[in-house]
């Protein structure tokens, strides 16, 4: 009896330390996964820089993409029915607001015209959505994964990205890297 | 004495179950994290982004619709390139030339870039058939994905599957892109 009691301890013991190094492992993969630059770019020359994507939205009109003050933009690459751009909206609307207040404006890129948002949807609120892509600008990206979160500095290059939801500890490291960025440049 | 023996029995053994089964679940997951960064890494030369419709803007500025299947029973579409866009409009025409009109095929170019599309717009003859510059995301990357191995793109609002049909390669040629896409 007591030798049973024993070896479901030991059982359990063990697949405590299984699951934490499992855990522990599944996360860094998970990290490495939404900071890899290999996945995102498909031309492996990341020093270029690119303007903001220019594109239409889902009622064929163009979208204004000029910016507001001499400050960089942002990309989202989300969609209505993703379940993780849903689970991550709260603190994307939190870090959409900061941004713009920082002069960053904001696109919102759907994969295709059923993923588009409702006109008056929050996720959308100071945004600006677009449907359809200029190829050039597609063609630099590998946007495989929703939601995808790029910052573009106002030199035109990529500052900062997240493929896959954002994390508590993301819009702390997005905004040190900015003003890193404002630190380097005298801004 | 024997029941405090048998509830912790049976408590450890759904322990035990319950971390089994998170520890499957949780090498699962570590799997198709690894499959999915390795697939997507590797886009260029497989990928399983399917193209969905050839809906966008054309390089007029017109939207571009994709078609139902009584209109067109098939539609390919293809990628110019901006460097050498000369010779790909050739290409292109050339196929149309050749395609039968009733049979029903339907011809759809995106383009690559901007040098693309202002040649595609000063042609002296419009084009016969619509040139995409803006396009919807996940088409617009299978299509890029597709035409890095030379591939233009069959589909049918029949099929369930899209071909490749091959058209800047050496060997390529209309007449062989117009039998494949008729076969």
């Amino acid at each position: 009896m007591i030798s049973m009691k024993r070896c479901i301890g030991v059982a359990l013991g063990m697949l405590i330390v299984l699951d934490s190094f499992l855990y522990l492992q599944a996360k860094t993969k998970l990290d490495h996964v939404a900071q890899d630059t290999t996945i995102l770019y498909r031309s492996p020359d990341k020093t270029n820089t690119i303007g903001p994507p220019d594109g239409f939205n889902s009622s064929s009109i163009k979208v204004d993409i000029t910016r507001k003050s001499n400050k960089g933009w942002v990309v989202r690459y989300a969609a209505k029915n993703c379940e993780f751009c849903r689970a991550d909206e709260p603190r994307w609307n939190q870090m959409s607001a900061d941004l713009q207040r920082l002069g960053y404006s904001v696109i919102f890129i759907v994969p295709q015209a059923s993923e588009a948002y409702p006109d008056n949807s929050l996720a959308l609120m100071g945004t600006r959505e677009e449907v359809y892509v200029n190829l050039e600008w597609v063609k630099r990206f590998r946007l495989s994964m929703t939601p995808t979160l790029l910052i573009f500095a106002p030199d035109q290059k990529l500052l900062w990205f997240h493929q896959g939801a954002l994390g508590p500890a993301d819009p702390a490291s997005a905004f040190r890297t900015i003003e890193l960025w404002n630190h380097n440049v005298g801004r | 004495m024997k029941k405090k023996f048998v509830a912790d029995l049976f408590l450890g053994i759904i322990l035990v179950a319950l971390l089994g089964f998170y520890s499957i679940r949780l090498a699962w997951s570590i799997h198709s994290i690894r499959q999915w960064s390795q697939a997507a890494r590797s886009a260029d030369r497989s990928s399983d982004l399917v193209f969905q419709s050839e809906a966008g803007i054309s390089v007029w500025g017109d939207p571009v619709y994709p078609v139902s299947a009584k209109q067109a029973q098939r539609t390919i579409v293809f990628l110019l390139h901006g460097d050498k866009i000369g010779s790909d409009l050739a290409f292109w025409h050339r196929v149309k030339l050749l395609v039968p009109s009733d049979a029903g095929l339907r011809l759809v170019g995106y383009c690559d870039g901007i040098v693309c599309a202002d040649a595609v717009r000063h042609e002296a003859n419009r084009s016969d058939f619509p040139v995409i510059a803006y396009g919807e995301v996940i088409s617009s990357q299978a299509l890029i994905n597709a035409d890095a191995k030379g591939n233009s793109i069959l589909r049918s609002e029949q099929w369930l599957h899209s071909k490749n049909i091959k058209w800047h390669t050496p060997m390529s040629t209309p007449s062989i892109v117009v039998q494949e896409a008729l076969k």
